[in-house]
């Protein structure tokens, strides 16, 4: 429709366009290119290629890096944290490669603290945080996600009896890191922290989950996919995790143990198996294994 | 090339080097807020200048025009337009007047009302323009809107919106080409109108090419491209410069552009978008616009091409024996306005559809 002067369109159309005496101008202090706007969050990018995060015209955080979707703009932070600004507001999520590793430590992992006294008076407090598993793949992903979001390498312990290989990492600040998140309250336990997550992160949490605590069975032909866990509340969390994703989890199962421990359980239906393997899949390479063998059968049905 | 008056330097140019003759116009926003005057909602408040990506101090790298592709060619027929094309409103059915027995062979539907009613748009794309509006005659899609809506639509949209609407004839996509804005811009946008121009090729839809331009040599240009992609029918956005009175300095040179780029003047055709009366000067070129039926809402009233308050001395007691007055004064249609409001406005409003589709000066009597 532009044509014309666009003084008097804005004149017209919006009745604006009215004559300003602002002055001579040498440079343009105020640069800066609104990139989005969300609500009452507004982010602008400055002259200087920074991004300037604004709340009702208010600074809020000023950001060197950014990465603009359609829907949202993703700061990050340190630690494996991201900010997500979008319509619904402002909130941290984790990069995919930190949920992972959560997933990985929720299933089959610890993150403590142990305070001693000392002998010349006083305390001494270890922090722990581990990850065990008798798969090297399984080790070799925990390590890389560690090194990834802490820069950290973990150290390598290996059980004679059983050849299970501890990748324990010592840092205070990764145990009040994952603490802060409530990923392990207690042993047996864990949280799925679904508000830090986004549909990237949820996936990766479940993979990683999946990789320690999953479980892919073949038994006359038919596969089961079942997600199993000491740890209801823990695994109800991630039921609805999967249904955020569009799955259709079946209901939980209680498996009662000899020594009345309970074992708790869901499976994926049958029809998403394949969603399931697409979407979340595993890295442990017996479950690798079955699901390239189901794709194949799958994608031979369909030819 | 040289450089321009904001201070930006053209002469690095690597875009429009062979186009433009560089940035020299006096009412550059841009130069003027740099000299001290800002004028709001565009260069003021600073903070939310709408020029920044041309500004030589306050913004970056100006964004790179998109490139224009080899150009195809179709031999076009041409969409065949009558002397006055009535705009209608898709929201107003008031403006539906082929419902009250009166006829127009082809009428143009203004693409953005459908774009900003979710509604209507979603009821027209189910059934087709022909069918939601029940009119017989062409209907001639208008891309024309504004500049937000032009910026929000890509060619895929497009192409789902016409294959959806299954207008008779649709114009290429709308650009903005502002007098007072940098030229880097309006070439900009001319370049899009171009390479959008060739997409639309694709399409089996006849086409109506567009005559756009913040200057005279961007109309050139891209008058020249169409013609080469073997475009035959146009329609040149005048609304503003008609009200700004500025038509004059461009039309007789797109008029001549043309006859220049064809052999026989009935090889083209030419229509004027949003041009609420006739133009005396200007023969064989065709009119379309809206004004018909919205000074009719504001008690306006056409005689001769020329709209008057319907209590204007002038044409207040002359008789008028159009299918729509009957012989009626415009001191008939203010009685039946206190009586009857909407009868009256609908009677105002075909009498001016009537009188805008008149090919001839009437006679007086």
């Amino acid at each position: 429709m532009g044509g014309g002067s666009a003084v008097k369109q804005h004149e017209r159309r919006f009745l604006q366009g009215e004559r300003e005496d602002t002055g001579k101008k040498k440079e343009c202090g105020e640069a800066y290119w609104s990139v989005k706007t969300f609500g009452e969050y507004e982010v602008r990018e400055t002259k200087g290629g920074e991004y300037g995060l604004f709340k009702k015209g208010n600074l809020v955080g000023m950001f060197v890096k950014a990465t603009v979707e359609e829907e949202r703009i993703l700061f990050p932070l340190s630690r494996g944290f991201m900010l997500e600004v979008s319509r619904r507001g402002v909130r941290e999520i984790t990069i995919p490669e930190k949920a992972l590793l959560m997933g990985m430590v929720a299933a089959d992992g610890s993150n403590r603290s142990r305070r001693e006294p000392r002998r010349r008076g006083g305390y001494r407090t270890d922090y722990l945080t581990a990850f065990y598993s008798d798969d090297l793949e399984l080790i070799r992903m925990f390590d890389e996600s560690a090194n990834r979001v802490y820069n950290l390498a973990s150290h390598h312990y290996v059980r004679k009896r059983n050849g299970l290989i501890t990748a324990a990492i010592y840092s205070k600040g990764i145990y009040y890191d994952l603490s802060d998140l409530n990923l392990k309250p207690g042993p047996y336990e864990f949280h799925a922290p679904r508000e830090h997550l986004d549909d990237e992160g949820k996936r990766a949490f479940l993979k990683g989950f999946f990789s320690g605590d999953g479980n892919v069975s073949v038994s006359g032909g038919e596969i089961t996919i079942r997600f199993y866990s000491r740890c209801r509340e823990g695994l109800e969390e991630l039921r609805q995790t999967l249904m955020d994703l569009g799955f259709h989890p079946r209901g939980i199962r209680e498996d009662r143990e000899p020594k009345g421990k309970s074992t708790y359980s869901f499976l994926i239906p049958r029809s998403e198996h394949i969603k399931f393997i697409n979407e979340i899949g595993s890295y442990r390479p017996k479950h690798v294994r079955i699901f390239e063998e189901m794709k194949r059968r799958g994608e031979g049905r369909e030819e | 090339m040289k450089k321009g008056r904001c201070g930006a330097d053209c002469g690095k140019c690597p875009y429009f080097r062979k186009l433009c003759i560089g940035c020299v116009i006096e009412t550059c926003l841009v130069d003027k807020c740099i000299k001290g005057t800002s004028y709001t909602g565009i260069t003021h408040p600073r903070s939310f200048c709408r020029l920044r990506p041309y500004c030589p101090i306050g913004g970056k790298d100006r964004p790179p025009p998109i490139p224009i592709p080899p150009l195809a060619g179709r031999k076009m027929a041409k969409v065949g337009f009558p002397r006055f094309v009535p705009e209608i409103d898709v929201a107003d059915e008031r403006s539906w007047f082929w419902r009250d027995g009166f006829q127009a062979s082809a009428v143009f539907a203004p693409l953005w009302q459908l774009l900003t009613n979710e509604k209507i748009l979603a009821h027209a794309s189910s059934k087709g323009l022909h069918d939601y509006l029940g009119f017989d005659g062409k209907i001639l899609l208008s891309t024309v809107m504004p500049d937000e809506l032009i910026d929000r639509l890509e060619t895929k949209d497009y192409f789902r919106l016409i294959n959806d609407l299954k207008p008779d004839a649709t114009m290429i996509p709308d650009n903005y080409t502002y007098t007072d804005a940098p030229l880097y811009q309006s070439w900009s946008q001319n370049i899009r109108l171009v390479s959008l121009a060739n997409d639309f090729l694709k399409l089996d839809t006849p086409l109506i090419g567009l005559v756009k331009g913040a200057n005279l040599r961007q109309m050139d240009w891209a008058l020249r491209k169409q013609v080469e992609m073997g475009y035959a029918s146009f329609a040149m956005p005048a609304r503003e410069l008609f009200e700004e009175e500025r038509l004059d300095e461009f039309l007789p040179y797109v008029l001549i552009s043309l006859k220049r780029s064809y052999r026989v003047r009935e090889d083209f055709e030419l229509l004027l978008y949003g041009v609420g009366q006739k133009l005396r000067n200007y023969k064989d070129i065709s009119y379309s616009s809206l004004s018909w039926f919205l000074r009719a809402k504001h008690g306006e009233y056409y005689w001769d091409g020329l709209f008057y308050d319907l209590r204007d001395p002038v044409i207040r007691f002359e008789e008028c024996y159009c299918e729509a007055c009957g012989g009626m004064m415009p001191q008939d249609i203010i009685d039946l306005w206190f009586e009857d409001k909407e009868r009256a406005m609908k009677t105002l409003a075909a009498h001016n559809l009537l009188d805008l589709s008149r090919l001839k000066r009437r006679k007086r009597r």
